[in-house]
C-alpha cells in the first residue's frame, strides 16, 4: 500500500517537474524503479486541464493577422538567410528558437546607404527632399552633390556607367529577394493545398474501401435473399440421427433452387472435427452419393456454403465425419441428415 | 476567429496531433486551425498569469510562433497537444511575469482588474469545452481553500514549493502534502476528462 502511494507520488513529482523551466524532476526511487509512465502521463494531462477552469478569452482578430504576417516574414527571412550572398551568422541554428522581435518593428528596416540616397537624388529630383538627410552618415559627403534646379525635368544621367553598377545591384538584389519571397510564399501555399488534397484523397480512398466492403456484404445478402425467394425452391432441414458429443445441438438447413442448380447450406451447433477427422457434405441422388466437399466447422461461427453445382436428382443431404483425406463415398458416421424437403 | 458551432465535431487528441504534423510541414492552415481551437483557452491562461491584456496577447503570439518553429519537438507519447500548448503558454507567461517591466505593468493592471476583466461569453464554442470548464470549476471549488491556494501559487504564479512556503508562511512539508493531496483528488475526480486526452 505504502509502495503504491510512493509510486503515485513519484509519478506526480515527475509530472509536476514539467512546470519547472529546468525540465522534469528525476525522482530517486529507493527501489530504483522508474515511475509508472501511465500515472505520469495522467498527472501531466491533469496539469494541462487546469486552465480550462478559466473563462476563455477570444483574441482580437488582428492578432491572427499579425501572427500570420510574422510567420511569413520569418519564412522570407529564412530564405534570405539561406541565400549565400546574404548569409550572416547570427548564431541561430534551426533547432534554436528564433530571436523574438516585435511584429511590425520598424527598427528592422535598414536605412539606405549614402550611396543609395545619392543615386535616388540623381534619378528622381525632389525625392531626396523626402529623406531626412541628417540620418545619413558622413555629413561632409552630404554637401558634395550640387542642388538640382527645381525646373530641371527628369533625364537619364549623363554619367557613363559600368556594365554592372554595384549601386544598382543592391536594388536588384532586393527586387530579386522580394520576387523569390513571393515565389516561395506561392509555393508554400500550393504545397499546403497539395497536402490538403492528399489528405482528402486518402480519406476518400478509405471511404471508398468501406463502401466497397459494404457493397460486397449487400451483394452477399442479396444472393441469399434471391435464393430463399427464388421460384421452385425447396428447404431441407438437417438433423442429427444419433446423439453424439459432436452434434448434440447441431442443426442445419439447405435451400435448394433446382431450376438454377443452386444450393445454400447453413449449419450451426456442430463441434469442430477432432484431430485427424474432417466433416464432408454429401448429395444423396438417385444414382448414389456425390461429394459436396469438406466442411470446415469453426467453434465460434456458423458454417455457410453455397454453389451452383447441385447434382441432378438430388434427394437429400448428409454431413458425415470422415478420416482426413479424399473419399468417394461416405464411410464415417452420419452427423446430420436432411432427406425431407418442404417446397415453398 | 468565429465562435464554433455546437454541430462542429469536437477535436480529438488524434485530430490535434495530425494538425501538429501538418504544421511540421509548414502548413499555415493547420496552424490557423490549432489557433482557432485553443487560442481562447491559452489567452485566458496567459491573462490569468500576467493580468495585462497586451502582455497576454504577446505571449499568445510567441506561443504560436514557437509552435510554428518547433512543432517537430512535440512528443505525442508525453502529452496531448492541448497539454503541450498549455505548458508552453504557462512557461512563457511566467518568464514574462518575472521580467521587471512586466511586473510593474502587472501591478498597475491588477488595480483595475475587477472593472476591466475582458471575458467573451461567445468564446464558449464547443459543448465539450464548456462542460470541461464547468467540471474543472466545480472540482477546483470543491478543493479545500488551502490546497487550492497552493496549487494556484504553483501553477499560475510559477512558484517553487519553497517559494510558496516562504510567501505563505506554511512549512515546506505542509506545502508538499497539500500539493499532493490536491493533485490526487483532482486526478480522481477528473479521470474521465484525463482519459479523453490520452
Amino acid at each position: 500500500m505504502s509502495a503504491e502511494r510512493n509510486k503515485e507520488e513519484q509519478a506526480l513529482l515527475v509530472a509536476w517537474g514539467h512546470l519547472d523551466p529546468n525540465g522534469p524532476i528525476q525522482p530517486t526511487s529507493p527501489a530504483g524503479e522508474p515511475p509508472d509512465p501511465t500515472l505520469v502521463r495522467e498527472y501531466t494531462e491533469l496539469l494541462g486541464l487546469l486552465p480550462y477552469e478559466l473563462e476563455p478569452e477570444l483574441p482580437r482578430p488582428e492578432l491572427w493577422q499579425q501572427l500570420r504576417a510574422a510567420i511569413q516574414s520569418e519564412a522570407a527571412a529564412g530564405t534570405a538567410e539561406e541565400a549565400p550572398a546574404a548569409a550572416t551568422d547570427e548564431g541561430v541554428t534551426p533547432t534554436q528558437p528564433r530571436p523574438k522581435r516585435p511584429i511590425g518593428d520598424l527598427t528592422l528596416i535598414q536605412s539606405p546607404t549614402r550611396h543609395e540616397v545619392d543615386e535616388m537624388a540623381l534619378h528622381h529630383p525632389g525625392a531626396a527632399d523626402a529623406v531626412d538627410m541628417t540620418l545619413i552618415k558622413s555629413p561632409s559627403e552630404r554637401a558634395t552633390p550640387p542642388p538640382l534646379p527645381q525646373s530641371v525635368p527628369f533625364r537619364p544621367p549623363a554619367v557613363t556607367r559600368p556594365t554592372a553598377p554595384p549601386a544598382r545591384s543592391s536594388w536588384g538584389t532586393v527586387l530579386l529577394a522580394a520576387m523569390l519571397g513571393v515565389c516561395l510564399l506561392g509555393l508554400g501555399f500550393f504545397a499546403g493545398k497539395m497536402n490538403e488534397q492528399r489528405a482528402t484523397i486518402a480519406r476518400l480512398e478509405e471511404d471508398f474501401t468501406a463502401l466497397q466492403a459494404e457493397h460486397n456484404e449487400l451483394l452477399e445478402a442479396k444472393k441469399h435473399l434471391d435464393m430463399v425467394t427464388a421460384v421452385a425452391r425447396h428447404i431441407y432441414r438437417m438433423q442429427p440421427i444419433a446423439e453424439t458429443a459432436q452434434q448434440a445441438s447441431a442443426q442445419g438447413i439447405v435451400y435448394v433452387c433446382g431450376k438454377h442448380k443452386r444450393w445454400y447450406l447453413y449449419l450451426q451447433g456442430l463441434e469442430p472435427a477432432p484431430s485427424g477427422y474432417q466433416y464432408y457434405l454429401w448429395f444423396k441422388t438417385r444414382q448414389g452419393m456425390e461429394s459436396g466437399g469438406a466442411v470446415e466447422v469453426r467453434h465460434d461461427a456458423p458454417y455457410e456454403a453455397e454453389a451452383h453445382d447441385l447434382p441432378v436428382g438430388t434427394q437429400g443431404f448428409l454431413v458425415t465425419l470422415e478420416k482426413a483425406g479424399a473419399h468417394e463415398e461416405p464411410e464415417g458416421e452420419i452427423m446430420l441428415l436432411g432427406e425431407k424437403s418442404v417446397s415453398l | 476567429m468565429q465562435p464554433r458551432d455546437n454541430d462542429t465535431p469536437v477535436p480529438t487528441p488524434d485530430d490535434d496531433a495530425a494538425l501538429v504534423e501538418r504544421i511540421v510541414g509548414q502548413d499555415q492552415d493547420a496552424l490557423s486551425e490549432l489557433y482557432e481551437r485553443y487560442s481562447d483557452v491559452l489567452l485566458a491562461l496567459a491573462r490569468r498569469i500576467l493580468v495585462d491584456h497586451s502582455d497576454a496577447e504577446e505571449v499568445l503570439q510567441e506561443v504560436f510562433l514557437q509552435v510554428w518553429d518547433q512543432a517537430k519537438r512535440y512528443d505525442r507519447s508525453r502529452s496531448s497537444v492541448s497539454t503541450w500548448l498549455v505548458l508552453i503558454t504557462r512557461s512563457r507567461a511566467i518568464d514574462r511575469l518575472r521580467s521587471r517591466q512586466v511586473v510593474d505593468r502587472t501591478l498597475a493592471a491588477v488595480q483595475q482588474e475587477n472593472q476591466d476583466l475582458h471575458t467573451s461569453p461567445e468564446g464558449a464554442r464547443a459543448v465539450l469545452f464548456e462542460q470541461r470548464r464547468q467540471r474543472l470549476r466545480r472540482e477546483m471549488e470543491e478543493l479545500p481553500a488551502e490546497q487550492r491556494q497552493v496549487l494556484e501559487h504553483a501553477f499560475y504564479g510559477g512558484m517553487a514549493q519553497s517559494e510558496i512556503a516562504r510567501v505563505t508562511g506554511i512549512p515546506l512539508g505542509t506545502v508538499k502534502t497539500r500539493t499532493m493531496l490536491a493533485m490526487k483528488k483532482l486526478r480522481k475526480a477528473l479521470r474521465a476528462e484525463i482519459r479523453e486526452l490520452l
